[in-house]
């Protein structure tokens, strides 16, 4: 056997001011149900979570908290009151519910930054800080900003359990360079309109359309009475988009030369800085992590979060892994 | 950040050898470069194309980087490719550039540019009296762009019964990637003419007398167009060693009630091929299922026992079906107690690749990048990163069914990730891919398969010719 070692991670505790949190309660075990239920709640403006199946002590069907409870009353749902651990596995979902609604407000108020709108997605809240790293030159069509990815766990140890915040960062370079921007920088330096159209063939874009962002090429664009159109060729076959809808991919060096040579942009500090903070190994990225959750949660007031009568903390120090391992395989 | 700040949950742990791989005469090396200049390639192919031909638009600047590439092939490029493809896996090939017109070279026709490719590639080995196999050097493209030209010239090339290969401008003319590159572009070639470069010299667990399996799965939803959406799944065959077996095709319309029958099918006529072809003998068979997606439901599961319960039937042996899932995480962590300096010599912390914790009962967390062992080229032994950055490790999940009787533990079956983990053949440098090879091609796999799912033919595993069947032609 070895020694006890141990792994410091990227967790932090979420601590509940009571060991128990009032809660409403849907009895069901069928999957369906469960999910229309969390669906039309949140809907309603409640915070909703689901449980497939009972675990650890806790019974199947929808846990939820609604602040305006004449919400429920037009909803005619039949449900009971019920005080469970205020740290179970259920409540990682409405810990997690409630600190997507907090962001969200926060966002709407200018006091964070939320990129596309997809704050709350696959259990994970985004978002980013307000101010902005750095911003390139002269035309500012990128800017690098902090983000944070958060999801909430559970974990069962030694009979208790416990809730962790697990926080990434990541340096997003947002990119601001969409067709119509692009197409107006070509004319103000006296690019012909046959000769943008004939450029603009040569790149890699993204688009934004129904089925989401995609990668996407452009096969032609159309000036039309009061704007220009983008014909573009997507996963779905060829559309036609608004030039806001469609953003030239940087990726390609090609096209990172065209921005630099023919619009003037320079991207060559803004890329170095993303790299840099890429390469930070894990010890300085924990430390960055935990400044950023001060930063972007605590002193914005995200935490403490109250759920019904329970208020959750976030503990900033990182967790440690304290591991007991066997003999090696 | 001051450890004591800390605070400590208590988990189990372990931590998984990497396992050495095999060469030529069954000779162990932890390394693939030293196990593959000291020792040579595993097995050679049994037949093989013997002329490269690098197809290339005729431009200046792409003219240089294939005569590049070519001469680095042929002779080897210093001691990061030493002597060359014909030394070092012993085949005896010959290379040749073919230029297609630039004013053919679209990257907004992909269709016709591949077309291009193909059909000058084509002209030129019909001069040739033997197989040829083909290397498009071609621009960059976008991974997620659903149709590319790397796609086309993939698709095209492959239903043709060609090998092929895909290098790009951007990797190959620059110097600092170049002298990376050449070692595993000719590893690629080796695999993809049907040789088998190594295989796992230690071995998983498995019972005496008895068999595994480990069947790498994946599933896609299709847009064919604006017509039709299919789900598409593909199963990865791969014996304990490590030694690829077959790829096999299932579609379905897209409807979820589709999904398990789809599965059981897949499971079912993978193991029946592989053990019809391979005449494998034995009284008991562990399919370890490796996936990556979404959860599998009881539906699914109940037609994954259904599919072994039809091979117990039709060959009279025990089939014993294992699900492990396989996704990225959000973790990061660092050891204090395990300097592991980078290149630069600054330490960097980083846990030891290997490294298991047991998060809960049938949950599992796995180091596949962080702090490695390497072999040098002279043979010594030294620790290093295998990743840049911060790597984040991958979860394990493993889902047993309910009513059999399970023989292997939960730390076999994250052993059989990270072994497959080693199957790395398209990197010389780096001792452990971050995926396993079951799951790390899914998204490629993807992408070429919904160009075949639009061929009028409904099966997909008759589109891809026997003969490069054979071989890995999506890595």
């Amino acid at each position: 056997m070895q020694e006890a070692y141990g792994l410091v991670v990227n967790l932090f505790r979420i601590n509940p001011s009571k060991d128990m949190v009032r809660v409403s309660y849907i009895e069901s075990s069928d999957v369906t149900s469960i999910n229309q239920y969390v669906s039309i709640l949140r809907d309603a403006g409640c915070i909703a979570a689901p449980q497939y199946g009972e675990y650890l002590g806790l019974a199947s069907g929808v846990y939820f908290v609604c602040e305006d409870l004449e919400v429920l009353k037009k909803l005619d749902i039949n449900y009971t009151e019920r005080s469970i651990d205020s740290s179970s596995y259920v409540m990682k979902y409405l810990v997690l519910n409630a600190l997507a609604r907090k962001v969200r407000e926060l966002g709407d108020r200018g006091l964070l930054y939320l990129h596309e709108d997809k704050v709350f997605a696959y259990s994970q809240v985004t978002f980013c800080d307000k101010e902005v790293i750095m911003r390139s030159e002269p035309y500012k069509l990128f800017e690098l900003r902090p983000c944070l990815i958060l999801r909430v766990e559970h974990y069962h140890v030694e009979g208790r359990n416990m809730l962790f915040l697990l926080a990434d960062l990541k340096f997003k370079r947002i990119n601001k360079l969409t067709l119509t921007r692009l197409i107006k920088i070509l004319e103000e330096k006296g690019y012909e309109w046959a000769e943008i159209r004939k450029i603009l063939r040569e790149h890699y874009y993204t688009c934004k359309t129904e089925e989401g962002r995609q990668a996407c090429l452009v096969d032609d664009i159309v000036r039309g009475q009061d704007r220009i159109v983008a014909k573009v060729m997507t996963r779905e076959g060829m559309k036609e988009l608004p030039t806001d809808n469609v953003w030239l991919n940087p990726h390609p060096k090609h096209t990172r030369d065209f921005i630099c040579d023919k619009l003037g942009e320079l991207l060559d500090e803004l890329w170095k800085e993303q790299r840099k903070y890429g390469n930070v190994r894990p010890k300085a990225k924990i430390r960055m992590i935990r400044e950023y959750l001060e930063k972007l949660l605590v002193k914005t007031g995200v935490f403490p979060l109250k759920i019904s009568d329970v208020e959750y903390n976030l503990d900033l120090r990182p967790q440690k892994l304290l591991l007991t391992p066997g003999d090696e395989e | 950040m001051n450890d004591e700040n800390a605070q400590y949950i208590l988990l189990e742990a372990r931590r998984i050898r990497i396992p050495m791989l095999a060469f030529r005469g069954e000779q162990p090396a932890l390394s693939v470069y030293y196990g593959l200049v000291r020792f040579g390639p595993y097995e050679l192919p049994v037949s093989y194309p013997k002329t490269i031909l690098i197809v290339y638009p005729n431009k200046s600047e792409f003219r240089e980087v294939a005569k590049r590439v070519k001469e680095a092939l042929e002779n080897g490029y210093k001691g990061y490719f030493p002597e060359g493809f014909a030394s070092i896996f012993d085949l005896n090939v010959e290379f040749d550039l073919v230029a297609i017109n630039p004013n053919k070279y679209t990257i907004l026709d992909p269709q016709n540019t591949a077309l291009e490719y193909y059909e000058r590639f084509s002209e030129v080995s019909k001069t040739k009296n033997n197989d040829c196999f083909l290397m498009a050097l071609i621009n960059k493209v976008p991974q997620s762009l659903h149709e590319s030209l790397y796609t086309e010239i993939k698709f095209l090339s492959t239903k043709n019964n060609v090998p092929s290969q895909i290098i790009t401008y951007e990797v190959f003319s620059d110097e600092g990637l170049f002298k990376w590159s050449i070692f595993p572009l000719a590893l690629q070639i080796f695999v993809k003419m049907g040789g088998t470069p190594f295989l796992l010299y230690n071995r998983l667990r498995i019972p005496e007398e008895e068999t595994a399996l480990i069947i790498g799965i994946g599933l896609s939803r299709i847009s064919l167009g604006l017509k039709e959406i299919r789900y598409v799944g593909f199963a990865l065959a791969f014996e304990p060693n490590g030694k690829w077996r077959l790829i096999r095709w299932s579609q379905q319309p897209y409807d979820r009630k589709n999904l398990p029958y789809m599965f059981e099918k897949l499971i079912r006529d993978v193991i029946d091929e592989v053990l019809r072809k391979y005449a494998v003998s034995t009284k008991r068979i562990h399919v370890i299922i490796h996936y990556s997606g979404k959860n599998i439901s009881v539906a699914e599961e109940v037609n994954i026992k259904a599919a072994c319960e039809q091979i117990k039937e039709m060959k009279g042996l025990e089939v014993m079906p294992y699900v492990v899932k396989i996704n990225d995480s959000m973790y990061r962590l660092y050891d204090e107690a395990n300097p592991c300096p980078d290149s630069s010599g600054l330490n960097t912390f980083l846990p030891w690749v290997g490294t298991t914790i047991k998060l809960k009962d049938d949950l599992y967390m796995l180091q596949t990048t962080g702090c490695v062992k390497v072999q040098t080229s002279c043979g010594a032994m030294r620790s290093r990163p295998n990743a840049f950055g911060s790597p984040s490790p991958i979860l394990v999940s493993i889902k047993r069914l309910s009513g059999i009787q399970y023989e292997l533990r939960d730390l076999d079956l994250v052993k059989s990730v990270l072994y497959m983990c080693r199957m790395n053949y398209v990197s010389v440098n780096n001792p452990v891919s971050r995926l396993p090879i079951t799951v790390k091609y899914s998204r490629r796999l993807a992408y070429i398969t919904s160009k075949f799912a639009a061929s009028k033919n409904i099966d997909i595993n008759a589109i891809v010719p026997q003969k490069i069947a054979r071989t890995l032609w999506f890595v």
